[in-house]
């Protein structure tokens, strides 16, 4: 018999601590997505030029803000850890959560995976610039290293991970503004050179719609900000506050990140940048070494943050998923000192570090880009099934988003001009993936189901809804 | 050997010692602590209102 347990005064329940203000939700969203404006997004200039890039950067900027107005409603009023999952759960049902939950569990393990191996090479990299002996460094060492620090941080409270969080984040956001004002806009052809570098679209409007794919890395993950539901101490307020926010801070980071990178390099040499950081190479071209250290650190900043709140939401939505019988309830537990998942944030490790060590980082950000997707294709229906259960009035919402049902429409018809942008790159992996839910679902429906404790599904203290 | 390989050496050594903390305190609560507690958290409760020490407006 444990101690703990049988002693006078022990507690009867151990909850995730409510530590976190908008602050650490704006940290959260922001700290996973601002990797894709110093890498990632260039592949998009590679398929549909520079100003294919940027229309993409427009119209997934419009698909995300869709996303992040649907998600501030409802997160605001299903304060949940497992974001999606959990608002799954309540307005479509169990296998639509299920997939719900894997979907997020391999986006934000996958983009872990991605970060964390870009981190253990920009530390080559770094050596390298710096005319240090880049052979003599082993990035995996690196890689291994920053996860075991994001995930020891993360282990031991959620307040602590998320303010670090916040502190790189700004760093790192600060460092693009930094970049911007140093590259003197206000003096055009002095050192930017848009006027000689911008070109027609090279592969016409086809290379547009298929630069839609990696217009996504400018913004992927910042539904993220849902997984903090349980842990903030005022949902209805940090949850719409810290996601919008977000949101606002990408658009300006993602339209600067455009604005220099295009304006220094070359299309050709940007949709191919094999250094994997266009921004770290813009700074580099300046020819200053002021700005080169400082987006050198941006960059390596931008890809930790990222990690870190990729470890956070996987092991929740791991947890959550836990907790209700979608997976062993082992994983369903909080460390009675620090109030974390610890098991699922253990466990999801070897799986992340796996991923990073031996698989190449376009494969791991298609995995995570296309598991996003599903999910943000599930959030139109979810927002229609919600309003429709649950009229405006019915229950206390947050915030409530304006123009329903014009985002959920708009958010649908981009996420299949989407999933056509990347079945023209990524077909068969693409596939691979709807076939690899398919048999997930079927392993849940036909086995999995029988463990899943239906009778505490629902634990929104709301009416019935509307029809039932 | 130069610095660098040094340092990639140290990397694997803290890394390893990091994540045998986890496992080791993971598993010390797994002994110390009722199963049944450790699995009792619940969704959708709120322990600021629960506890009254905070009432949201």
């Amino acid at each position: 018999m444990s101690v703990e347990a049988a002693g006078a005064g022990a507690p009867k329940r151990i909850d995730l601590l409510k530590v976190l203000g908008p602050v650490h939700v704006w940290a959260l969203g922001v700290g996973i997505v601002l990797v894709g404006e110093f890498m990632g997004w260039n592949y998009g200039v590679g398929k549909g030029g520079a100003y294919g890039a940027l229309i993409a950067c427009w119209v997934i900027g419009l698909l995300y803000t869709c996303v992040a107005m649907i998600d501030s409603e409802i997160t605001s009023t299903v304060a949940a850890a497992g974001g999606q999952y959990a608002q799954a759960k309540h307005t479509i049902g169990p296998l639509m959560a299920f997939n719900v939950g894997l979907y997020l569990i391999l986006a934000y393990t996958m983009l872990e995976a991605g970060d964390i191996q870009v981190a253990g090479q920009l530390i080559q990299i770094g050596v390298g610039v710096a005319g240090g002996a880049a052979d003599s460094v082993d990035w995996q060492a690196f890689t291994v290293l920053s996860l075991a620090i994001l995930a020891l941080l993360n282990y031991r409270g959620v307040f602590m991970t998320l303010t670090v969080n916040f502190i790189i984040t700004a760093a790192a956001f600060v460092s693009i503004i930094i970049l911007f004002i140093g590259l003197e806009p206000w003096n055009p052809g002095k050192v930017l050179l848009h006027q000689k570098l911008l070109t027609d679209l090279p592969y016409g409007w086809l290379g547009v719609i298929a630069s839609l794919h990696f217009g996504i890395w400018y913004y992927l993950g910042i539904e993220g900000t849902c997984q903090a539901a349980e842990e903030v101490r005022s949902p209805g307020r940090a949850l719409p506050l810290g996601t919008m926010t977000g949101m606002i801070t990408l658009l300006i980071a993602a339209a600067l990140t455009w604005y220099v990178a295009c304006g220094m390099l070359p299309w050709e040499y940007i949709g191919w940048d094999a250094t994997l950081a266009p921004l770290f190479d813009t700074a580099r071209i300046s020819g200053s070494a002021a700005l080169t250290i400082i987006l050198f650190v941006g960059t390596l900043f931008s890809a930790i943050a990222s990690a870190n709140g990729c470890i956070n939401d996987a092991a929740r939505a791991w947890f959550s998923m836990g907790r209700d019988r979608y997976l062993p309830a082992w994983f369903g537990t909080v460390h009675p000192r620090y109030r974390t998942p610890f098991r699922s944030i253990i466990f999801l490790i070897p799986i992340a570090a796996i991923f990073a060590l031996r698989i190449p980082l376009a494969q791991i950000i298609t995995f995570s880009i296309l598991s996003g997707l599903l999910n943000y294709t599930f959030m139109p229906l979810n927002m229609f099934k919600f309003r429709n259960k649950w009229p405006i009035g019915s229950i206390r919402r947050g915030y409530v988003h304006p123009f329903h049902p014009v985002p959920a429409i708009v958010l649908l018809l981009l996420c299949i001009t989407t999933f056509f942008a990347v079945y023209l790159g990524y077909g068969r992996q693409l596939l691979a993936m709807t076939l690899f839910y398919i048999i997930a679902s079927v392993w849940f429906a036909f086995y999995r189901y029988k463990f899943v404790r239906r009778g505490d599904q629902f634990s929104m203290p709301w009416p019935r809804p509307l029809g039932y | 050997m130069d610095f660098w390989t040094v340092a990639s050496y140290a990397a694997w050594i803290i890394s390893a010692a990091i994540f045998l903390w986890m496992l080791w305190d993971a598993f010390k609560v797994g002994q110390r602590f009722d199963e049944e507690l450790l699995q009792s958290s619940r969704e959708g409760v709120d322990e600021l209102l629960e506890h009254g020490d905070r009432v949201r407006p």
